[in-house]
């Protein structure tokens, strides 16, 4: 946009200037609903692709990230557990309110004997390491099926960018009680979503 | 955005009114220069690089195959909600004519349900070349139903380097 010119058009006191005076400003309405389309409603929320969650520790299980899921293959030994944990960062403006977790999953018992859990945890870190929960979401694992689960509760919801980094950790996490090595079921995150509100 | 109010003020012709609106639209004016001038437009663009490609392999402005086999890549496309993709356009560059290089604009729901929005593959075998497509199906983005992302799948048949991807710009239109 070129320079605003309003500021000369109200030394007058003519209708031609006032008819100037409203386009300028309609252009300068217009100009603002580009930039602030983002902010029109203050609520909001952000999707997390699973190509989003990174692994953050070293396991035996390999990791398969597809365009619209994330899952894990592998064996489980026996009696023992495997797990894998992914992040994703966050980036909410500070000062918004952080009021939904939704996870959307698939699962498919394939193994009999092991059980499986797939969890999702919103979480914020100071730079002391000081790392709180803030929501816990426990994916709900039914065979052979696409399942979206909800967490509204949420502690120390405010978002303080000053202090704090926010991120969500994905975990994998298969046992099996029997003596033995086993193939770990499918589960598959196919994304997560964080709701928050705005600062008004 | 509710309506401004200034210009009913303006009938009056105040002049100690006229002031403290000059003062607004100077405060005004300072803050959106701050605004980069991209973002004045409804229409925009967003540029995937090389880098922002999982599992990312090659230097930092090519994706290129750590080996003599198909290797397919992935990038997250995240733009504004309810924004509308007009129009991609892929960078390449190959030198073998039965290598190939493909690239998708790909929507999925939550359970699996995916389908290709455009298609911008490299179709020429001598050097550095771009690709566009301004045919895109279900080209409104709601991402309160669906995820995109960009696909990109790299076949080179007698080195690594016989097909190499640029980066991709998804071209889309803001909802205001």
């Amino acid at each position: 946009m070129s320079n605003f010119a309003i500021k000369h058009y109200l030394t007058g006191k003519n209708s031609h200037n006032a008819v100037k005076f409203n386009r300028t400003l309609d252009e300068l309405e217009t100009a603002l609903r580009y930039t602030t389309a983002e902010f029109l409603d203050n609520t909001t929320d952000k999707m997390i692709a699973p190509l989003e969650f990174t692994r953050s520790q070293i396991s035996a299980l390999t990791v398969t990230t597809g365009g619209n899921y994330i899952t894990v293959a592998g064996s489980v030994p026996g009696p023992g557990n495997r797990a894998m944990t992914a992040v994703a960062k966050l980036t909410p403006p500070n000062g918004s309110i952080f009021t939904k977790l939704t996870g959307y999953n698939y699962f498919s018992d394939i193994t009999a004997g092991v059980s499986s859990a797939l969890t999702l945890t919103l979480h914020r870190a100071d730079t002391n390491e000081n790392e709180d929960t803030l929501a816990t979401l426990n994916g709900t694992l039914v065979h052979n099926t696409y399942t979206t689960d909800i967490q509204t509760s949420i502690s120390n919801a405010t978002v303080d960018n000053t202090i704090y980094t926010y991120y969500l950790k994905l975990v994998f996490l298969f046992s099996n009680p029997t003596p033995g090595p086993k193939a770990v079921d499918t589960v598959k995150l196919l994304g997560a979503r964080v709701d928050y509100q705005l600062r008004p | 955005m509710a309506k401004f109010w200034i210009p009913y003020r303006t009938s009056r012709f105040d002049r100690s009114g006229l002031s403290r609106i000059n003062a607004s639209l100077s405060s005004i004016e300072h803050q959106l220069r701050a605004v980069p001038q991209e973002l004045f437009s409804a229409d925009r663009t967003l540029f995937i690089p090389p880098a922002g490609f999982a599992p990312a392999v090659g230097s930092g402005f090519a994706l290129e195959n750590d080996a003599v086999a198909v290797r397919t890549y992935y990038a997250n496309v995240d733009v504004l909600n309810k924004s509308t993709v007009t129009s991609i356009k892929t960078y390449w560059y190959r030198d073998d004519a039965v290598a190939t290089g493909a690239c998708d604009l790909k929507r999925s729901d939550f359970q699996e349900n995916e389908i290709a929005m455009a298609t911008a593959n490299s179709n020429v075998s001598t050097g550095f070349h771009n690709v566009s497509d301004t045919s895109i199906s279900n080209a409104s983005l709601d991402y309160d139903l669906y995820m995109y992302y960009i696909k990109v799948v790299l076949t080179p048949n007698a080195a690594t380097t016989d097909v190499r991807f640029q980066g991709v710009a998804i071209n889309y239109t803001v909802q205001v």
